[in-house]
């Protein structure tokens, strides 16, 4: 047992962050905040791609491509839920997931 | 070792910001009273809640900047490696910022980078 | 028990236990702060240990990718988001016992089974020798523009257009269909 970081321990961390963020995807109320959840899971699995392209395919990049994707696909999708949000509390003021609950704006 | 300045450069920001609030905390005397803890503009009487909301244009500059800001994350490895693969490199980007000034070129049509 | 004293491991391990303990702190923040503009903040600081994660496992450009996109851009956007949706003194309602049971069970089922897996699981590490390409950016770059087998061009150039769509989809949803402002931009 020792305590510098090996594989495990960054699979450990990169895993309580994203069980976090499961948590506030279920409980969030405000639905900027089950994005800011959504941000935390893309954030971890960002991150596991990291940790196994440094423990176990070294002289390769993918992983780290794939981190890449991951962040500009964040970016777009960040930009899409908050142009909804917007919308949605223009017509129903409120951004209470628990609130919008019809489908006719 | 590279980031050794990095993480002093960290350390020294905390210490210097949380030892200034510190200070302040310890040796500045405590008095308030009605008048001094008013929120004042310049001498001036504050109007209306100081958090009013915001045009919606401010968001679209923003997601603007956020769109350009991914492109120039992607630019900046292609500019390394640019030399090595000469032309066919210039193509590939061009696709990329071709489609991405449909994006500007959209947003401009649309009025949204109209200041209103 | 073994404990290394080679300094420069040393100071690896310190910065991983440090930035592991402010990410999980400032992430449990994110989803349980009653004020929304918060959770925005302990987000920001989330990232930016991500930021440090990266850095420590040497890929230093992703790591500078992630403070230019993410911190610098999606914590801008979500500031942007809360400033238009919501106000400072509008305090979120914690969510009900039975949701908040219901996460709790949910986040505690699928960190035990993912821990549990990877224990069991013998991951094909590389071997000692591996090198890590030199430099990261570079590398990316020469994948990003490889158009033969295993190269990225295809993504490279889908990313483009994933980003066009959401521009226009986001300025045709959020615009003001009034076009005259309504709100009081100061």
């Amino acid at each position: 047992m020792s305590f510098s970081p090996e594989l495990h321990h960054w699979l450990i961390l990169s895993t309580i962050l994203f069980s976090i963020g499961i948590y506030g995807v279920l409980t969030r109320r405000n639905a900027v905040g089950v994005l800011m959840s959504v941000e935390l899971l893309l954030n971890s699995a960002a991150m596991n791609f990291l940790i196994f392209n440094h423990y176990a395919s070294k002289p390769f990049i993918d992983g780290a491509i794939m981190a890449l994707f991951i962040i500009a696909v964040a970016a777009a999708e960040a930009v899409i839920a908050m142009a909804l949000f917007v919308a949605i509390f223009r017509s129903r003021k409120t951004v209470d997931v628990t609130q919008i609950n019809t489908l006719k704006g | 070792m590279d980031y050794f300045f990095v993480a002093l450069f960290v350390g020294m920001a905390f210490a210097l910001v949380g030892g200034g609030l510190a200070i302040s905390y310890l040796v500045a005397p405590n008095r308030p009273n009605k008048v001094k803890s008013q929120p004042y503009e310049c001498g001036e009487h504050t109007v209306g809640p100081s958090w009013v909301h915001f045009n919606v244009g401010y968001y679209l500059f923003a997601l603007l900047f956020l769109v350009f800001d991914v492109e120039a994350a992607f630019l900046y490895p292609w500019a390394l490696v640019f030399r090595e693969f000469g032309l066919i490199a210039l193509f590939e980007v061009g696709i990329f910022i071709v489609i991405l000034l449909f994006a500007l070129v959209y947003a401009w049509k649309k009025g949204v980078l109209e200041w209103v | 028990m073994d404990i290394t004293l080679n300094p420069a491991d040393l100071t690896h391990t310190i910065a991983f236990y440090t930035l592991a303990l402010t990410s999980i702190v400032a992430a449990l923040i994110v989803v349980t702060a009653k004020r929304i503009f918060r959770a925005a903040v302990a987000l920001a600081v989330v990232l930016i240990c991500g930021a440090g994660f990266y850095i420590l496992l040497n890929y230093d450009f992703i790591a500078g990718v992630q403070l230019l996109v993410y911190v610098g851009g999606i914590v801008i956007l979500i500031v942007f988001a809360v400033m238009l949706t919501s106000s400072l003194e509008s305090i979120e309602e914690p969510p009900s016992l039975g949701r908040k049971a219901l996460g709790l069970f949910s986040s505690l089922a699928f960190l035990a089974t993912a821990v549990i897996a990877f224990s069991e699981t013998k991951f094909p590490l590389s071997s000692i020798s591996a090198e890590q390409p030199k430099d990261v950016a570079k590398a990316v770059g020469r994948k990003l523009l490889d158009y033969g087998a295993g190269g990225y061009v295809l993504p490279f150039e889908v990313i483009s257009l994933l980003l066009l769509a959401s521009v226009i989809g986001a300025i045709v949803v959020a615009r003001n269909p009034k076009r005259k402002n309504e709100g009081s931009a100061t």
